[in-house]
């Protein structure tokens, strides 16, 4: 029970972080001496920072009055931030092999890493259709249908 | 005028304009319907191919995909909880419940029968009431179209479920993240840390991609690696019964009243399709009378899948005010639209209506047409979709990965917007876990840039005097009902916390 | 290792599969070019047109892809990045110079080879019907009141600002600039939130059609073919505003003399086409062609005039 409470502690004291991180920012990457008083580029997004920080302050009053979130909060469980990182891993594998390789070569092969290793598919047809299945009517569509483009690799296109 | 109706007929009757209006509508449907493509996407690669058709057949094939845009992002927002288009966001939280129990044939069904209805009514509205709606429209100004977007912020209100609070973080999250990139008012830099990219700022498709997508994507890939692999629902009882004719009497009412919203916010240049959405979900939820049926709200009531879906449809009818009779697009989709019209010499304004009526009763036409064929379309195609549940969630999770990624690289051909989203998602499976609701984010996403450019467009008209807030009876007004939201609000948790009190004092008695 | 084995083997057969292609490439184009395109609305309808006509003459696919996004930063940034090989392209407009000027890029218009410049779009000053009869009326109104007259504008350092404060310099007056995000000017002028707008004419003419908006002066110093009511300010007696948004073809700076002449003999038939004709009369925009050397020297005129003129507005950075 005494774990479960500390969470609006948890997330008052994370969302004052992080309003203060904003509203610090507003000043370093935002150019302020223009316009008239309230209504600079930067009045909104410092508005917004002040609301965050209010928000934040609330969450720890409530902490202070005792409030327990209705529902339960799950803690971290085994093994979760080492899935998710691999699982994020793939993505940004994607990404940037799209970017090197082009849609064409990146798709199929990170499909099939991804159903082979990720997802421990061990049917070969669905390991090997199902990848050349998903690239060729992605082409289709946006290629062949479309007309329009997809990423060509740059280091394909250096060949 | 009936010779103009004639000739509007001749136009549009033709096969090419049928197929046109097949193919836009079987377009759009399967574009708002994939998770990471998205309708506008499909009008901006379609565009270049109406250049050399006859302008009723290209415009026919424009409106079609719009219009099946429209219903088919309430197709994935329904199974698999992801919306396909921003307006569809309002559905999920009770349409994604829905298809757990295994209802999804049931919503689905509503879903296209109220958007058809809501869809037509809302032409014949605009066709009947251009003028005056016009006129209308143009007494929104800055100030008036701010409080009224405020107003469309205050349902976070009913959208956060269990804290107002944390609903409210998520709100302003979503605000915050729109001011990333560049402020075209004053042509500043605003978090961009020197980066050329970062000029392009937070693309609200994108973001919203990553908050829906990736979460399930996660989910789903977590359970297989686990070895908790477990199927959603009971496969064998995915059911394929359309809503009866008992369903459309029951909520006619509601549709009606949801229309009529859609419609008059549709006609209000630069709101549009999500805020019309949330402001009936909150609106059906409100007017429930029933406290036991108020609580099923965001766990599975057909009705939080009946209010958005009319009223996100209802607003193709109001938009088209702007588009044809001021030339002004409310949202990206109607401004490529528009750009269609111009290339065929459609000039939408005041004279559109008088020097090439017959055009506009084409367009008419078309919408009409297009209504119908998204409607048999959808309805015959619903066993068919829905038997998507039966794919192997990993599969299909896999496919939505690709498509995601693939997704959000097309809307701007941008690889930082890949990043974005792929950053978004963490974020949205970061926000699931410590229980802020997502969909407040996606509010203030889809308002932030509107909130913002007409309060400052309305502070520099009035040279930085408040009172222009508070200058006409229409903002007033909104003013009032933000009021009254929160008062309401506020009246409810206080409550809520005493009747817990009272609980407590009496087992401590 | 069996499975890299495979991996690797798949990787080979495709990257021949492509590479033949590029192999071959003795002619330009061999595969199909992508033309960046900047922004939406009007630019864009544009755009893909000429993509469209270009696709034709020169017998590959051009693709129209767009890069939205910091006025045109983004897709300058990303043609900046790529190999000068002619198959990326950009779809440009005078907002090489007001990117660069407004601290947007660190590179200026010389990073950029033109090809051809296509089309000039006119912006013009329209006032709601009755309120200013004509451009001296409103001139001794805010000579009178300085500051007063509200202005709506695009957003500071756009291309409607510019214009206007060309406009209103050439009067001698000063106004007060109202920022729209987007172009909503002839609503805010109907419903008298604002006193005058400068905007393209395809925004305004139904209007003035109607009788509910009248344009007084456009910036051009000859009349546009698609509004030819409307005055010029040089007639008007104010000799020295002459802008225009001019748009064009460019590559990266150091592509292959040949490639560039291959896509300019093809833009060049295709402005003279009776297509682009019917569509530059459609859409309102003049058609005015330029080979790469008259576009060269006509975008450095134009960036320094730019440059002095965003210096002077405080916006140069």
């Amino acid at each position: 029970m005494i774990r479960k409470s500390k969470f609006y502690l948890a997330l008052g004291l994370g969302v004052l972080a992080f309003s203060i991180t904003w509203i610090f920012l507003v000043f370093f990457q935002i150019e302020g001496n223009i316009g008239s008083p309230g209504n600079t580029p930067r009045s909104i997004p410092f508005f917004l920072g002040c609301c965050m920080f209010l928000l934040g302050v609330i969450f720890i009053y409530q902490y202070y009055l005792g409030y327990r979130p209705k529902s339960s909060i799950e803690g971290i469980k085994k093994n979760e931030i080492k899935n998710i990182a691999i699982c994020i891993f793939f993505f940004v594998l994607y990404s940037f092999t799209l970017e090197w390789f082009g849609f064409l070569i990146s798709t199929p092969v990170i499909i099939f890493l991804i159903t082979r290793f990720l997802l421990q598919e061990k049917s070969w047809k669905i390991n090997i259709l199902f990848p050349i299945l998903m690239t060729a009517s992605i082409y289709f569509i946006f290629i062949t249908l479309l007309n329009s483009a997809l990423p060509r690799g740059t280091i394909i296109e250096l060949l | 005028m009936i010779e103009n109706l004639i000739a509007a007929f001749h136009m549009t009757a033709t096969l090419e304009v049928f197929f046109a209006v097949c193919l836009g509508s079987f377009a759009g449907i399967i574009f708002g319907a994939i998770p990471g493509l998205t309708y506008s996407m499909a009008l901006a690669l379609m565009l270049p191919f109406t250049f050399t058709m006859e302008p009723a057949t290209g415009i026919s094939l424009l409106l079609a995909t719009y219009i099946g845009g429209m219903t088919g992002g309430s197709i994935s927002a329904i199974l698999i909880g992801i919306p396909g288009t921003p307006s569809a966001a309002a559905t999920v939280a009770d349409g994604y419940a829905l298809a757990k129990k295994g209802e999804a044939s049931i919503a689905l069904g509503a879903a296209v029968i109220v958007s058809t209805i809501g869809g037509l009514i809302s032409l014949i509205i605009m066709i009947l009431l251009v003028d005056f709606i016009s006129k209308f429209a143009i007494k929104f100004g800055p100030a008036e179209i701010f409080m009224l977007v405020l107003f469309g912020f205050s349902t976070i209100c009913g959208l956060a479920e269990r804290s107002l609070f944390r609903g409210l973080v998520a709100g302003v999250l979503g605000l915050m993240l729109m001011t990333i990139g560049i402020d075209e008012l004053e042509g500043v830099q605003r978090f961009t840390f020197g980066n050329v990219q970062m000029l392009q700022g937070v693309n609200l498709l994108v973001a919203m991609i990553g908050l829906f997508a990736v979460p399930h994507i996660l989910e789903v890939f977590l359970q297989r690696i686990n070895k908790e692999d477990k199927v959603n629902f009971d496969v064998g009882e995915v059911k394929t019964t359309l809503p009866g004719f008992q369903f459309i009497k029951k909520y006619f009412n509601l549709v009606l009243r949801c229309t009529g919203l859609g419609t008059s916010i549709g006609a209000i240049p630069g709101s549009g399709g999500p805020i019309a959405a949330f402001l009936a979900y909150s609106h059906a939820k409100n007017s429930e009378k029933d406290p036991k049926e108020k609580d099923t709200f965001g766990k599975g009531n057909i009705a939080g899948v009946v209010a958005p879906e009319a009223a996100n449809n209802a607003v193709t009818g109001g938009a088209m005010v702007p588009l044809l009779s001021l030339g002004i697009p409310g949202d990206p989709a109607t401004a490529i639209i528009l750009g269609g019209l111009l290339i065929h010499g459609i000039v939408p304004g005041p004279m559109l209506f008088i020097e090439n009526a017959p055009a506009v009763y084409s367009i008419y036409f078309a919408i009409v047409a297009a209504y119908i064929v998204v409607f048999i379309f959808q309805v015959n195609f619903i066993k068919y979709i829905v038997k998507i549940l039966k794919v192997q969630p990993h599969h299909l999770a896999c496919a939505i990965l690709i498509m995601v990624v693939v997704g959000s690289y097309v809307i701007r051909n941008s690889f930082l917007d890949i990043y974005i989203m792929i950053l978004m998602g963490l974020f949205g499976y970061f926000l699931n876990r410590i229980k802020i609701p997502i969909t407040p984010v996606v509010l203030g996403l889809v308002l932030g840039e509107a909130i913002e450019s007409n309060y400052r467009t309305a502070m520099s008209l009035s040279s930085g005097e408040i009172s222009i807030f508070f200058s006409s009876i229409v903002s007033v007004l909104f003013f009032l009902l933000i009021i009254l939201t929160i008062a309401l609000q506020v009246k409810k948790r206080i409550l809520e916390i005493r009747k817990q009190k009272n609980q407590f004092d009496k087992g401590a008695a | 290792m069996k499975i890299v084995k495979k991996i690797s083997s798949i990787l080979v057969a495709m990257s021949l599969l492509l590479g033949s292609n590029s192999f071959a490439a003795d002619k330009f184009p061999s595969k199909y070019v992508e033309m960046t395109v900047l922004f939406g609305g009007t630019a864009k309808s544009v755009g893909q047109l000429v993509a469209k006509g270009l696709e034709k003459n020169l017998g590959a696919t051009v693709v129209p892809v767009s890069r939205p996004g910091g006025g045109g930063a983004v897709g300058y940034k990303y043609i900046q990045s790529r190999p000068a090989s002619g198959y990326d392209i950009v779809w440009n407009s005078n907002s090489v110079s007001t990117t660069f000027h407004g601290g947007k890029v660190p590179f200026n218009f010389k990073t950029f080879a033109p090809i051809a410049a296509m089309s000039i779009e006119v912006p013009v000053l329209a006032v709601k019907a009755g309120s200013f009869k004509d451009i001296n009326e409103l001139a001794a109104y805010a000579k009178k009141n300085p500051g007063k007259l509200k202005v709506g504008i695009s957003g500071k350092g756009a291309f409607t600002h510019l214009t206007s404060a060309i406009i209103f310099d050439a009067l001698g007056v000063k106004v007060n600039y109202i920022s729209y995000g987007k172009g909503k000017a002839p609503t805010e002028l109907l419903a008298g939130r604002i006193d005058a707008a400068v905007q393209w004419p395809g925004q305004f003419r139904s209007f003035d059609k109607a009788g509910q908006l009248k344009m007084l002066a456009a910036t051009s110093p000859k009349r546009i073919a698609s509004d030819p009511g409307v005055p010029t300010m040089q007639e008007l007696g104010y000799k020295k505003v002459d802008v225009t948004m001019w748009r064009g073809l460019a590559a990266k700076k150091g592509t292959p003399k040949d490639h560039i002449k291959a896509i300019e003999a093809a833009a060049k038939t295709y402005a003279s086409s009776p297509e682009f004709i019917a569509a530059s009369k459609k859409i309102g925009f003049e058609i005015n062609y330029l080979d790469s050397k008259a576009f060269g020297k006509k975008i450095a005129a134009d960036d320094k005039k730019i440059g002095q003129l965003m210096k002077n507005l405080g916006l140069k950075k």
